[in-house]
């Protein structure tokens, strides 16, 4: 096998192997804004990435499903207030995932 | 927002949105500028009219009293509602840590000139260079710290409040004191309000108070 072809299947298996819960649009916002975050409330999500409610909490549900995201609900004031911070899991593979991306973004031909 | 980042040409950078989130959450209101400037206030009326009532009713620290649960009440329930709330991370943390010691050697200042004005009286008003020694503890301590505030912060138009206020205090010690004008300092007071007033504007218009809590 030539180094091109070889070149060519590592970079299809890391597409292979992209994380599909996080190679989304939406929850790549959402993981990256709690990245930078030790957490953040729903609010924060929503003024930071410009979703609506509802597809804000079908994903974050997803993301909490996938156990990268914990979700802690409180009220403050008799206001419902729900906080949602990364897992261990969740910055790991936002980590992993970040890192195969980066190697597939810089083996692209300008 | 910062929806443009989210590109899949390039991954976003972490550090970039870091800033840009905290500056959002934090700066974008412009109540801190308008909060800046009202501390400001004081030192003007110190300079204009040393002899008035205001002068003497509006020290630092009242001001201070006066001011800053306004700002955190405004903040709570204006601000917050609209951005949200966050706990900031680690290298942010560790920042914002520095802060403290900023804000505590900045009333240690504060509360030493008085003592030493009061105390030292002539020798306070000692001029170095022209200009009363004290103005230029006070103006020393002001740009110092305003420039620890605006790398803690990311805030880069701090650093102008800094140099304003910082040439503002001496200068008025050559101009105002003299000629009984209207002090320098009212301009970083101008231009420190004035802006976070249209900041403030704007900050409203483009963040509308969300309707119903999400996830509940």
């Amino acid at each position: 096998m030539s180094r091109k072809q070889e070149k060519r299947k590592g970079f299809l298996a890391i597409l292979e192997n992209l994380d599909r819960v996080i190679h989304s649009p939406a929850r790549l916002m959402i993981l990256t804004f709690l990245y930078v975050v030790e957490e953040g409330d729903m609010v924060y999500l929503l003024n930071q990435t410009g979703l609506t409610w509802g597809n804000l909490s079908a994903n974050v549900q997803k993301l909490n499903d996938a156990g990268y995201v914990a979700v802690k609900k409180s009220f403050v004031a008799s206001r419902p207030q729900t906080w949602v911070g990364l897992t261990d899991l969740g910055r790991k593979s936002f980590r992993a995932y970040r890192r195969q991306m980066k190697e597939v973004l810089d083996g692209l031909p300008e | 927002m910062l929806v443009e980042d989210f590109t899949m040409e390039r991954f976003p950078d972490l550090k970039k949105v870091e800033t840009r989130v905290f500056r959002n959450l934090f700066l974008e209101d412009g109540l801190l500028d308008v909060f800046l400037g009202l501390m400001l206030l004081p030192y003007t009326f110190w300079i204009f009219r040393p002899d008035s009532f205001l002068s003497g009713a509006l020290s630092p620290p009242i001001v201070f009293i006066l001011v800053y649960p306004l700002y955190m009440v405004f903040r709570k329930r204006v601000v917050l509602p609209r951005v949200g709330m966050i706990k900031p991370g680690p290298v942010r943390r560790r920042r914002m840590k520095i802060l403290l010691p900023v804000t505590g050697t900045a009333v240690v200042v504060t509360i030493g000139l008085v003592l030493f004005t009061v105390l030292k009286g002539a020798a306070a008003v000692r001029p170095v260079a022209g200009i009363p020694l004290v103005f230029w503890i006070l103006g020393g301590a002001i740009f110092w710290g305003t420039l620890i505030t605006a790398w803690v912060a990311n805030c880069p138009r701090f650093i102008l409040y800094g140099i304003l206020a910082a040439v503002a205090i001496p200068g008025d010690a050559i101009f105002s004191l003299r000629s009984g004008r209207v002090p320098l300092t009212t301009l970083p007071i101008i231009v420190m309000t004035g802006f976070g007033i249209y900041l403030l504007i704007r900050f409203l218009r483009s963040h509308p108070l969300p309707t119903s809590e999400g996830l509940q």
